[in-house]
């Protein structure tokens, strides 16, 4: 399939079971699963604006619990906006994520540019052995953004991604096609700025 | 006859059915591209791979383990157990010099300082006493397990020389060693060593032992440097015990990378579509071409791939949560048959050779096929790998053409092994024997009055 130009791809890179197949699960198609199913790769589409026209936002899912540094090398150069994600549960899973930030410097070289969000998934649960702070450190020390979320209770996943999407200077970016929710948007901007944990 | 576990075939039969198999694949032009044209290139091809991992063996300081064949794995192993064996019966006739000497030095300075201050000889002696029981233990152990060994190294007639010529695909390396030493041997009519490296076999039982209730075990990440330390360790060919400290996630990553480097995939790169090929299958159908396909496989990785089924069924087995004996509940590791042949698939079943630009982003498209064909592979292993007598006749009735001598001697074995299972404890190595517990009862005469109507059923056979 020839490859459009236009597309905005999206890949969301992590440590296994973190759960990036359940974000991106839970913002392309609202649901949440309780089962678990390693991921090789998936690709999801779905349509945004994009400097005032439509385009496709690819959202790549990549495996957390393969090694194939080829395919993550493909990923990473074919992309144009990352989201690294670990379990709050889980610190080896922020470890993780320390070579693919690398990789991603590698490949990308000028990182301020590149939107990358790194995210704390499973904020629910009460189990942890990361609190926010450690993440924030973490974002400013890579100069990205971040932010805790839930697949599961569906808090900040929308967010998320256009927050990601915000990121990107480049172009206009933008998960509204019609911009008809624009308003509901910006409420839910004001909102997230005040974002605590939960 | 019973259906018997293929590699309890002796080397012979094993090289036949391989051959059959062959033909039969070919029937129903599944492995149209394995004929026989094709073999050719690959032979020389096979050469050129050996000598590049030669080379490749040099710089790297000639890695054991990791990235080379696995005949050559299985070589290496045997050969560190050999040398091991030596080592510890020198050291062990050292430790007992070493005995003497210091009793004999005890005694005289018992003499000689009647008692006093005499302290520190005899608390090196008893340092050095808890060690020699346990080099005792496993040099038995070790010597037990070299001493299968040695009827391996078989080699090979002119008739079936001929017959493996035809067949290249089974082992093209050990081939051409046989070749170079002459022709004029014969296969063994025992059954080949059972052929798993350790590596293997040790990550398969540390994490039996242990791994069997962790969460997501194969899935979760592991710790990179430790996985890497273990890989080395392996690589200079040391004697790697895994205990229970090691983490089961590193082990569990350490076998994932073993099959991941191995330059000839556990299911060789020629079999890939043939094996691809079964997933659109009706069952039946689809467990009858696959067993044809792992007969088709050099005895050491179908030995290799039976021992990771085997392993991956009983990890899937466990997957959900059950209740213990007392009613407590004991947690499932959620890696199902699918998960696990998800995370197993592109290991195993790979199309590229490892290092190859986009290995591994070339196998994405046909990501579920892979996993639906390991699926089947883990779910069925046990009846996959047994040989059928139907299966067994063809195999007697086409030595009866090429060698009728050793025919008499073949059945009398076959009869004998199913008596003998049930006296004899299997080794731990050994797989768990499916012969039916019925065969066990069959007395001697109704044997023998089989085994003559199968000697006479051949007879027939061959006559018209």
């Amino acid at each position: 399939m020839p490859e459009q130009s236009n597309d905005y791809r999206v890949v969301v890179f992590g440590a296994a079971g973190v759960g990036k197949s359940s974000l991106v699960l839970r913002f392309v198609r609202g649901t949440f699963r309780e089962a678990y199913i390693p991921t090789i790769e998936d690709t999801y589409r779905q349509v945004i604006s994009c400097d005032k026209s439509i385009c496709t936002l690819q959202i790549t899912d990549t495996t957390g619990s393969h090694q194939f540094p080829a395919m993550q090398r493909l990923a990473i150069s074919k992309g144009h906006a990352f989201i690294l994600v670990y379990s709050v549960t889980s610190r080896q899973s922020m470890e993780e994520l320390q070579p693919i930030y690398e990789q991603i410097c590698q490949i990308k070289g000028a990182i301020q540019k590149i939107p990358i969000m790194l995210v704390g998934n499973k904020s629910d649960e009460s189990q942890r052995e990361l609190d926010a702070r450690e993440g924030e450190a973490l974002a400013s020390k890579w100069k990205c953004s971040f932010m805790e979320t839930s697949a599961k209770m569906n808090y900040n996943v929308q967010e998320l991604f256009q927050e990601l999407l915000n990121l990107e200077k480049r172009r206009t970016v933008s998960l509204q096609v019609d911009g008809k929710k624009s308003k509901q948007q910006k409420k839910k901007d004001k909102l997230k700025g005040k974002c605590s944990v939960m | 006859m019973q259906p018997m576990l293929l590699h309890s075939l002796s080397e012979l039969e094993r090289a036949i059915l391989q051959e059959l198999a062959l033909y039969q694949l070919q029937e129903k032009l599944l492995v149209g591209d394995l004929s026989l044209a094709k073999v050719g290139p690959k032979g020389s091809k096979s050469i050129r791979q050996k000598l590049e991992s030669f080379s490749k063996e040099k710089k790297d300081g000639y890695p054991q383990t990791f990235g080379i064949p696995l005949f050559q794995v299985i070589n290496n192993d045997r050969a560190y157990k050999q040398l091991q064996e030596e080592v510890k019966s020198s050291r062990r006739l050292c430790l007992e010099v070493e005995a003497t000497v210091i009793r004999y030095r005890a005694q005289i300075q018992k003499k000689s300082t009647l008692g006093r201050s005499c302290g520190l000889v005899p608390c090196k002696v008893y340092s050095e006493e808890p060690l020699s029981p346990t080099f005792l233990d496993n040099s038995s152990w070790s010597q037990r397990r070299g001493g299968m060994s040695v009827d391996s190294i078989t080699d090979l007639s002119d008739n079936t020389s001929k017959l493996l010529e035809a067949l290249q695909l089974s082992h093209p390396h050990e081939l051409d060693l046989r070749r170079s030493r002459g022709k004029k041997k014969m296969l063994s009519l025992n059954p080949i060593t059972w052929q798993v490296p350790r590596i293997v076999d040790r990550c398969c039982q540390h994490i039996e032992m242990h791994g069997l209730q962790t969460v997501g075990i194969f899935r979760v990440g592991s710790s990179k440097k430790r996985v890497q330390q273990l890989r080395e360790e392996f690589d200079r060919g040391l004697d790697v015990f895994l205990d229970e400290h090691q983490s089961v996630h590193d082990v569990a990553a350490l076998l994932k990378e073993f099959l991941r480097d191995m330059p000839d995939s556990l299911i060789p790169r020629e079999l890939y579509e043939a094996f691809l090929s079964t997933a659109s299958m009706e069952c039946p159908e689809q467990l009858a071409t696959l067993q044809l396909l792992l007969f088709l496989l050099p005895p050491c990785h179908s030995d290799t791939l039976h021992r990771l089924l085997q392993f991956l069924n009983e990890v899937a087995q466990h997957a959900e949560s059950s209740r213990g004996p007392d009613g407590q509940e004991i947690p499932g590791n959620k890696m199902t048959v699918s998960n696990l042949a998800t995370i197993f698939g592109p290991n195993i079943l790979q199309k590229e050779k490892p290092g190859e630009k986009d290995s591994g982003a070339m196998n994405i498209e046909d990501s579920t096929a892979v996993i639906l064909v390991l699926q089947r592979l883990i779910e069925h292993y046990q009846t996959l790998f047994m040989v059928s007598p139907e299966m067994q006749h063809d195999i007697l009735r086409r030595l009866f053409q090429t060698d009728p001598d050793v025919i008499d001697y073949l059945l009398r074995r076959k009869f004998n092994t199913v008596l003998s299972t049930e006296s004899e404890p299997l080794t731990e190595e050994s797989p768990p024997s499916l012969l039916p517990s019925q065969s066990c009862t069959l007395e001697r005469n109704q044997l023998s009055s089989e085994l003559y109507s199968s000697v006479s059923f051949l007879n027939l056979d061959v006559g018209i």
